[in-house]
């Protein structure tokens, strides 16, 4: 009983974790229809740029966010603008062709810069604390916490500033935005930024807790899928609700099939994936519907 | 009429759909503080001018003026911080917000820097759609989901959000398509009043005949894509032409 407690607080703090990660690739799908296949590669580079912050400058890895967040942004806005926007509301497949590309490239521009060797960040506070019985993981409960702060900032962005209700409007009905004068190219750019900036800011916080290297990408891109489908396109409480299920599902299958190893994760994914398109083909809360941003 | 600068026009408008002219070289004017009619059978091209003048479609000849501009380049929300607003046909608000909310969407956006659309929407744009609200009788309806109201209420709360940013013309396409008679008059009683009290222009899409008459000073007839007619509604409803194309051939 007690190892199945465990096993929930270890799922609730990583779905914590993965319900963040999903923000950027749930809303930039809800609101501009693009599927980034490069997303994993975002929580790289954000893992990366927290590795180099805390290597180079020894600042730590969650202190890092103050600076990798801006930046994030600023990449990510100009990346919409030079390559994204052309692919925007275009049909699916161009874009899951060009994030593909994208996503290859960036993993092997990485891998020539950084090598494909393992990296790690560390840091002070590595260690646990006891509470009701339970041991909690400092690091992945700095990371929770994190998360659901990062989480319900972008709720409040959302829902009570113009630029928020803009983004949503735009992800509603992109003609009507138009129309009544926003500007939805702008918002495109803007939405690109934010949802790059929070994924990197994920890949930061994750750079605490596993190696970093090129190729780690790919997994978190699949995962997102899972997620998505869980919880629903730019659905922010869905998000970290599809977080928890995938996180808790993953850590009960590891501890009922021991010694299978990580990747038996990125399959449970799947498995789960595939078994809610087979169940609910539009997906558990409404999940692969248009999206209401909420 | 005293004959000014038209606050809306089109020169020799043409836009193809493959080999299908949709609309075929039409031209038109529209002045500051009419109430202009554009009618014709089902296809014969209204809804996509509509669109041409608002921009949502890219024309293939011709040109189109806006307060004496040109704007047949001009992107949709250039003409509408212009001053351009318009409905659709199927009404397009935003079902999961509030009344309110979807009034303030139409609002939100002037161009101005990331910074400034992070704060909320202003006391005095809060007052403007409260008062637009009470003026299309939705101020008690504000706080529901738009989602839940009915086809009339919500094909006014469109024509609220097409006034929020207080426009100089507004494109209605079938305001009264779908409403109960009850709401039709209570349309065509406040687009009255906004033209003569704040002189709004409007441009019209109507299959409702009387609604056109009782309100236009002007109607333009599109048939097949081109310019048929154009009159006051007396000259219309008795132009052979107009008749044919509507009723057929005797």
């Amino acid at each position: 009983m007690d190892q199945l407690l465990q096993a929930l607080v270890n799922g609730l703090l990583l779905g914590g974790f993965y319900g963040v990660m999903v923000l950027g690739f749930s809303v930039i799908w809800g609101v501009m229809g693009v599927i980034n296949l490069a997303h994993g590669e975002f929580v790289m580079i954000g893992a990366y740029f927290a590795w180099v912050l805390n290597r180079s400058l020894g600042i730590d890895p969650f202190l890092s966010l103050i600076v990798i967040m801006p930046v994030m942004f600023f990449v990510g806005w100009l990346l919409q603008r030079v390559l994204i926007n052309r692919i925007v509301e275009r049909p699916h497949l161009i874009a899951l062709l060009v994030t593909f590309g994208l996503s290859i490239a960036l993993a092997n521009l990485f891998k020539l810069f950084f090598t494909a060797d393992p990296r790690t960040v560390p840091v002070s506070y590595n260690g646990s604390f006891e509470l009701a019985g339970l041991t909690f993981p400092i690091v992945k409960t700095i990371v929770f916490g994190l998360s659901l702060v990062v989480m319900l900032a972008l709720h409040i962005f959302l829902q009570y500033t113009r630029l928020g209700k803009s983004i949503r409007a735009a992800a509603q009905n992109k003609e009507a935005a138009r129309i009544v004068g926003v500007e939805v190219g702008r918002v495109y750019a803007i939405t690109f930024g934010i949802c790059i900036a929070l994924t990197a800011a994920a890949g930061a916080m994750v750079s605490t807790t596993i190696p970093v290297f090129p190729f780690m990408g790919p997994p978190f891109t699949l995962k997102a899928f899972t997620i998505t489908a869980l919880g629903g396109l730019g659905r922010i409480p869905g998000a970290l609700l599809g977080g928890i299920i995938l996180g808790v599902v993953e850590t009960l299958v590891a501890i009922m099939v021991p010694g299978v190893g990580t990747n038996l994760g990125i399959a449970t994914s799947f498995v789960l994936l595939v078994v809610i398109l087979i169940v609910r083909p539009q997906g558990l809360l409404k999940g692969l519907r248009p999206m209401e941003v909420t | 009429m005293v004959q000014q600068q038209p606050l809306l026009e089109g020169r020799n408008v043409t836009k193809y759909f493959g080999g299908l002219a949709a609309v075929h070289h039409v031209d038109f004017a529209v002045y500051p503080g009419e109430i202009v009619g554009l009618v014709g059978p089902n296809g014969s091209g209204k809804t996509t001018l509509f669109n041409c003048l608002s921009r949502i479609l890219p024309i293939n000849e011709g040109e189109i003026y806006f307060k004496g501009k040109n704007i047949t380049h001009a992107k949709p929300y250039q003409v509408a911080h212009m001053g351009l607003a318009r409905t659709f046909q199927v009404i397009r608000v935003y079902r999961k917000m509030t009344v309110l909310q979807n009034m303030l969407i139409s609002r939100q956006w002037r161009g101005e820097g990331i910074l400034k659309m992070l704060r909320p929407s202003s006391k005095a744009t809060h007052e403007r759609a409260r008062q637009l609200l009470d003026f299309l009788l939705l101020g008690h309806l504000m706080h529901e989901p738009a989602g839940h109201l009915s086809g009339g209420q919500r094909r006014l709360l469109e024509i609220g959000m097409a006034l929020m940013p207080d426009p100089d013309i507004i494109l209605l396409d079938e305001a009264t398509s779908g409403i109960n008679p009850t709401l039709i008059e209570t349309i065509k009683d406040r687009i009255r009043q906004l033209n003569r009290q704040e002189g709004k222009t409007f441009l019209l899409i109507e299959h409702n005949i009387d609604f056109i008459s009782d309100l236009c000073s002007r109607v333009y007839v599109l048939d097949f894509g081109e310019k048929l007619a154009e009159g006051t509604p007396e000259e219309i409803k008795n132009n052979p032409a107009v008749i044919e194309a509507y009723f057929g051939a005797e």
